[in-house]
C-alpha cells in the first residue's frame, strides 16, 4: 500500500479509542504468548510502530531482541525481513540492485531487485557492525519511508517499520552510529536482563515440549487505522508547553536547564525529540483509554525518545555519566506548569 | 493556593526574623544602655529579614498565577492525567475546532472530577500544624515573654586600661640599680645628677611594672636626648685643639711639663703644672732669663692662637674650593668625569663645613683658655705679675675642662646602661615569646645552669634529683634550707632540711657533697665557695663530686633527705671542713679540683662566683680583664650587633655581685 492509497482520515471518537485499546490488548496479548515480561519493550515498539517510525534496541545478546521483532511483525501479519549487518554488508544488499534481464520482447532491460529494506519490518540487526555508508543507505528509507536506485525513487509499503539492534558490550569492530542516523529512530529502548520470575516464564515456554506459534492478529490496514487515530488524539497547551520546555531543558545553554545539563550536556536533543515525546505521549493516553495525553504521558515518554538525542560532552563522558541521569534530573527539575 | 505559599513564605521568613530579633531582644535587654558595633547591625538585620518576609507574603497574595494552575494542582495531586486541565483548555477553544476526542476528553474529565479534593491540592496542614510551625510559634511565644520581662539594669563600670608592662627580672633591676649608685659615688656634675635621677626613675618605674613597651622607650630616648645634648664639641675634636695647644707648649722649658700633661688628656696635672708656673713667674726670686721668657710667650701664643688659625686656614680652603665649585657649576657642557670631579668637591665641600662647625665648637669651649693664654703672652713681657695671674686663671679654665671631661664620661658612661637597656627590651620584646624564652635559657646557661638538658640526663636515673641545695647547711643554728631549686626544667629536686642545725658559727667552708644512697648516677657537684657550710644532702642516687677541700669552721649538716643531681658519692677528705673562724673574716678558695670530664663545667663554677655576696676579688679581677677584652674586641672588630648583644648580655649575667 503506498502514500497514494492511504484511506482519509475520519474524525475519530470514542469509539475508536475503545476499539483501538481492543485491538491493542488482542496484539499485547498474542505478543505475550512468545514475549516473557518486557511490557515496557513491547509497549515502546508497538509505540514505534503505530507511529510510523523505527526502534533502536540495545541490549547484550540473547534478550530475545530478535524474537521480539519476528514475533511482533508474525502478530501482524506485516511482512518482515531480517538484515545482518556486517562489516562486508554494502549498501545495495540492503537496499537493492538493477540487474541486467530478459525482457518479453527479448531484449536486455535493467531490472530493479529489491532488497531487504523493502518490508513492513525490518530487523537491522547489530547495526554497528556495517560501516557508514551502509548505515547512511537506510537514511532515506527511514525518513521518507523511500529508496532511490539509479535515479528511480522507489516507495516502501506502509507502515514501515525499522527495528535495529546493537550490543553496548562489544565496541571492537563496530561503527558507531553517527548523530544523524540515530536522530531517526524514534525510541532508544534499552533492553533489560530478565528478572528471576521472566527467566523461569522463559525456561518454562522455550524448554518444553510444547511450541507455540503467533498467529497474525492485525491487518495492515488495521494498523494503519491506528496510525491515523493516534495522531488525531488532542493535546492540550499546557502538556506540549511541557514538551517544548523539556527539550529545552536539555539543551546546555536552553532555559530551565538544570546545571548537570550546564555541566554534561554537549548538545540537546533536537526537535524530533519533542516530537517524539508528544506522539509517544498521545500513544500512552490511547494505551490507558483516554482520550488526550498529559504531561506525565510525555514524562514517561522523555527517556526512549531523548536518551539517544542528547549527547553528554567529554567531562560527561568521563565522569561517566549516563543519559538517563540527566532526563531524570531534567524532569525532576522541570515544573510542571509555568 | 495563595495562603498556603504565602504560609511557606512565613515559615522560611520567620526562622531568621525571630534568631534575629531575639539576639537583638537579648542585646537590649542584657546590655541595656550599651550600643556597641553590633547592636545596630543586629537591629538593622531583624528589620530587613521581618521586612522580606511581609514582602514574600503580600508577593504570595498578588502575584499572578499560571493558567489553570489550580486544575494542574488538583489534577496532580489526584492523579487525573492532566484531564481536568485539558478538558478546560479544550473547552476553551470554539465549537468548530473542537474534535470528536476532545469533546470525549471534556466528557471524561467530568466524570473524573468528583474525584478530585481541592482540599488534598492545597493542604494547609501542611504549613500550620508542621512541626516547623509550632517551633517557630514557640520561638514567637518565647521572644514575647523576652520582651516584657524586666531584666535587671546591668550598669558598665569604665575600667581604667590596664597596660602591657615591661617586665625586667630582678637581677637585671640590680645591675642598672648597681650602676646607678656606683655613678652617684662619683660626685657627678649637677646636669649629670639631673641624668641619674632621671635614670633611676626610669629604672623604678620598669620595677614596680608602671610603664609599657612604648613609654619605656619614649623615656629612654628622651633621657639619651638629653644626656647628648649636654655635648657642646666633638670630643674629637676638643682632644684635637688640646693636644696641638699641648704641643706648643712642649715648644718652652717652663710650659713643658704642663704641656706634657695637657697631652696625656691628665687635666689636673696640667692645671697644676701651670698654676706651678704661675707661682714661679710671681716668684721675684726666680731666675727666669728673657729668652726663657720669649720662648714661654711664643710658646703660648702660639698654643693660643693654633686653633683659631687652623679654622682660619679651613675656612680660606673653603671659600677656595666653594669659588671653584662656583665657577664650575656655571660651565656649560661638562662631561662625564667633569661631573664626577664636580660631586667629589661638593663631597669635600660638605666635610670643610663640617670639620670647621666642630672646630668652632671646639673653640668655643676652649675660648676662654686660649684668651688667657694669650693675655698672658702679651703680660709676660710686660711684667710678670700680671702674666702669673693670667695663667692661674688659664689653670682653673683647665680644671673646668678636667670638670667638664668627668662629666662627659659619667654621662657617656650612663648612656652606655641606657643603651644596654634599650636593647635587653628590644631584644626580648622584638621576638616575642619564643625568643624571651631563648634569652632566658641563655642566662640560665650563662650562670652554668643546664637549661633542658637537665631532664634528660636526669633520665635512666630513676626519680628525679633531688636536694640540690641539700648542701646549703647553711649557717650555725639555722635549720639548713629547703631543696627549693625543683623550678622549671626539672633540673634541681626538693632536698628537705639538709644539715639540720648541725654546723656552728658561720660561713663554714666545706664542700664535701652529699652522698648518694640511691642507684642512679648523678652528675658531678658543683663548686662551692667559701663562706658557706657544706651540707650535705643524702642523695637517692650516687654522684661522682669531686672532692672540694673544706675549709670552713664547722662540718657540713647532715641532710636526711636525697641530694640532688649535683651530689655525688665523692667528698672531700676534710668532710667537716676547718674549724670556725672566730673572727668570722672570710676566706677565698682556690679550686682544687681537677676537671675530670664528670665534674661540673667552668659555667657552673660561675654560677657560684656570680652569685650575689660570693664575688672574689679574684673572680672581679677576671670578670675585668675579660669584659674588658670584649668590649675592645666588640669596638674593634666587625661583630654583628645581634652577637654584641649576647656577649654583652653574658657578661651583664655572670657579673659579681657585691
Amino acid at each position: 500500500m503506498s502514500h497514494d492509497e492511504a484511506p482519509k482520515s475520519q474524525p475519530a471518537t470514542k469509539d475508536d479509542v475503545a476499539h483501538f485499546q481492543k485491538q491493542l490488548g488482542v496484539l499485547r496479548e498474542e505478543i505475550g504468548k512468545v514475549i516473557v515480561g518486557n511490557r515496557e519493550i513491547v509497549d515502546g515498539a508497538l509505540t514505534c510502530m503505530l507511529v510510523g517510525s523505527h526502534a533502536l534496541l540495545e541490549g547484550v545478546p540473547g534478550l530475545g531482541k530478535t524474537l521480539l521483532v519476528r514475533t511482533l511483525a508474525q502478530a501482524l501479519s506485516l511482512s518482515f525481513s531480517r538484515v545482518q549487518f556486517t562489516p562486508d554488508l554494502m549498501p545495495a544488499d540492503i537496499l537493492g540492485t538493477t540487474m541486467i534481464s530478459d525482457g518479453e520482447d527479448g531484449r536486455k532491460v535493467f531490472e530493479f531487485r529489491k532488497g531487504p529494506i523493502f518490508a513492513n519490518i525490518v530487523l537491522a540487526d547489530e547495526i554497528n557492525r556495517a560501516t557508514p555508508k551502509t548505515q547512511s543507505a537506510l537514511l532515506e528509507a527511514m525518513q521518507e519511508h523511500s529508496v532511490t536506485v539509479a535515479r528511480t525513487t522507489h516507495i516502501l509499503d506502509e507502515p514501515f517499520l525499522v527495528l535495529a539492534t546493537q550490543n553496548p558490550l562489544e565496541s571492537e569492530g563496530t561503527y558507531p552510529l553517527p548523530e544523524a542516523q540515530l536522530d531517526r529512530f524514534f525510541f532508544k529502548l534499552h533492553v533489560p536482563f530478565p528478572g528471576r520470575e521472566e527467566l523461569h516464564g522463559i525456561l518454562d515456554r522455550t524448554t518444553g515440549e510444547a511450541q507455540t506459534t503467533v498467529k497474525p492478529v492485525l491487518t495492515q490496514k488495521e494498523v494503519l487505522k491506528m496510525q491515523r487515530l493516534v495522531r488525531q488524539v488532542p493535546v492540550a497547551r499546557h502538556v506540549q508547553d511541557y514538551a517544548v520546555r523539556l527539550l529545552q531543558a536539555t539543551h546546555p545553554e536552553g532555559e530551565g536547564a538544570p546545571g548537570m545539563v550546564k555541566r554534561f550536556v554537549r548538545f540537546g536533543a533536537s526537535p524530533r525529540g519533542a516530537q517524539a515525546c508528544l506522539m509517544a505521549a498521545k500513544i500512552r493516553a490511547l494505551f490507558d483509554g483516554r482520550f488526550a495525553a498529559s504531561i506525565d504521558d510525555v514524562k514517561v515518554s522523555a527517556l526512549p525518545a531523548l536518551r539517544h538525542r542528547v549527547l553528554l560532552n567529554f567531562e560527561g563522558e568521563a565522569e561517566g555519566i549516563k543519559t538517563d541521569q540527566v532526563l531524570n534530573e531534567i524532569l525532576k527539575k522541570l515544573p510542571e506548569g509555568k | 493556593m495563595r495562603l498556603g505559599e504565602a504560609g511557606r513564605y512565613l515559615l522560611l521568613g520567620l526562622v531568621p526574623t525571630l534568631t534575629l530579633g531575639a539576639g537583638w531582644l537579648l542585646y537590649v535587654k542584657l546590655l541595656q544602655g550599651y550600643r556597641g558595633p553590633g547592636f545596630r547591625a543586629l537591629m538593622i538585620a531583624t528589620c530587613v529579614s521581618g521586612g522580606a518576609t511581609l514582602l514574600a507574603i503580600a508577593w504570595a497574595f498578588v502575584r499572578r498565577y499560571p493558567k489553570d494552575a489550580g486544575a494542574l494542582t488538583l489534577d496532580t495531586t489526584g492523579h487525573n492525567r492532566d484531564r481536568l486541565t485539558s478538558a478546560l483548555a479544550f473547552a476553551r477553544l470554539p465549537d468548530d475546532q473542537r474534535t470528536p476526542l476532545m469533546d470525549a476528553a471534556i466528557e471524561d474529565a467530568l466524570t473524573h472530577a468528583a474525584a478530585l479534593s481541592p482540599k488534598r491540592a492545597v493542604p494547609l496542614s501542611p504549613v500550620l500544624l508542621s512541626p516547623d510551625f509550632a517551633a517557630v510559634l514557640m520561638l514567637s511565644m518565647l521572644l514575647g515573654a523576652l520582651s516584657i520581662t524586666q531584666w535587671s539594669r546591668r550598669t558598665l563600670i569604665p575600667q581604667a586600661a590596664t597596660i602591657d608592662a615591661v617586665t625586667l627580672t630582678a637581677d637585671d633591676l640590680d645591675l642598672f640599680r648597681d650602676t646607678l649608685k656606683e655613678l652617684a659615688g662619683k660626685d657627678p656634675s649637677p646636669e649629670t645628677q639631673a641624668a641619674l635621677q632621671q635614670f633611676n626613675q626610669l629604672v623604678e618605674d620598669l620595677a614596680n611594672k608602671r610603664l609599657d613597651r612604648a613609654e619605656a622607650f619614649r623615656r629612654m630616648e628622651a633621657l639619651e636626648k638629653g644626656l647628648l645634648k649636654g655635648r657642646e664639641a666633638d670630643a674629637k675634636a676638643l682632644e684635637d685643639a688640646l693636644k696641638h695647644a699641648a704641643e706648643k707648649l712642649k715648644d718652652s722649658p717652663l710650659s713643658k711639663p704642663a704641656g706634657e700633661a695637657l697631652a696625656k688628656k691628665d687635666f689636673k696635672e696640667a692645671a697644676k703644672q701651670i698654676k706651678e708656673l704661675a707661682a714661679k713667674l710671681k716668684d721675684k726670686q726666680s731666675k727666669i732669663t728673657e729668652a726663657d721668657k720669649k720662648r714661654l710667650k711664643e710658646a703660648l701664643a702660639a698654643a693660643a692662637k693654633q686653633q683659631k688659625d687652623a679654622i682660619s686656614r679651613l675656612q680660606q680652603q673653603r671659600e677656595q674650593l666653594r669659588a671653584s665649585l662656583l665657577a664650575r657649576e656655571q660651565k656649560a657642557g661638562m662631561n662625564d668625569e667633569e661631573k664626577r670631579l664636580l660631586q667629589r668637591d661638593k663631597r669635600e665641600l660638605e666635610r670643610l663645613d663640617r670639620e670647621i662647625a666642630e672646630k668652632e665648637k671646639a673653640q668655643r669651649q676652649l675660648d676662654r683658655l686660649d684668651r688667657e693664654l694669650s693675655q698672658a703672652a702679651e703680660d709676660l713681657m710686660k711684667e710678670l705679675g700680671l702674666s702669673a695671674d693670667d695663667l692661674e686663671r688659664a689653670a682653673e679654665d683647665i680644671d673646668r675642662l678636667a670638670r667638664e671631661e668627668m662629666s662627659e664620661k659619667e654621662k657617656e658612661e650612663l648612656r652606655q646602661r641606657l643603651q644596654e637597656l634599650r636593647e635587653l627590651l628590644r631584644q626580648e620584646g622584638q621576638g616575642g615569646e619564643q625568643l624571651k624564652k631563648r634569652l632566658r635559657k641563655f642566662a640560665k646557661k650563662a650562670k652554668g645552669k643546664q637549661g633542658d638538658q637537665g631532664e634528660e640526663q636526669q633520665k635512666g636515673a630513676g626519680k628525679k634529683d633531688k636536694g640540690d641545695k641539700g648542701d646549703k647547711g647553711d649557717k650555725g643554728d639555722e635549720d639548713g634550707e629547703d631543696g627549693e631549686d625543683g623550678d622549671e626544667d626539672g633540673e634541681d629536686g626538693e632536698g628537705k632540711k639538709p644539715g639540720q642545725k648541725k654546723g656552728q658559727g658561720q660561713e663554714g667552708e666545706g664542700e664535701g657533697e652529699g652522698q648518694g644512697k640511691g642507684k642512679g648516677k648523678g652528675k658531678g657537684i658543683s663548686l662551692r665557695r667559701s663562706n658557706r657550710p657544706g651540707g650535705s644532702g643524702a642523695g637517692d642516687q650516687p654522684g661522682q663530686g669531686a672532692p672540694m677541700p673544706g675549709g670552713g669552721s664547722q662540718p657540713g649538716g647532715q641532710g636526711t633527705e636525697p641530694g640532688g643531681k649535683q651530689a655525688g658519692t665523692g667528698h672531700d677528705a676534710n668532710v667537716a671542713g676547718k674549724g670556725t673562724n672566730g673572727k668570722f673574716s672570710t676566706q677565698d678558695v682556690q679550686e682544687a679540683a681537677t676537671d675530670t670530664g664528670q665534674g661540673p663545667s667552668v659555667s657552673e663554677t660561675i654560677l657560684s662566683s656570680s652569685e650575689k655576696g660570693f664575688a672574689s676579688r679574684k673572680y672581679k679581677r677576671v670578670y675585668a680583664d675579660y669584659k674588658t677584652k670584649a668590649e675592645e674586641a666588640m669596638k674593634n672588630e666587625d661583630i654583628p650587633p645581634g652577637y654584641k648583644f649576647y656577649v654583652q648580655r653574658y657578661f651583664q649575667l655572670i657579673r659579681p655581685r657585691d
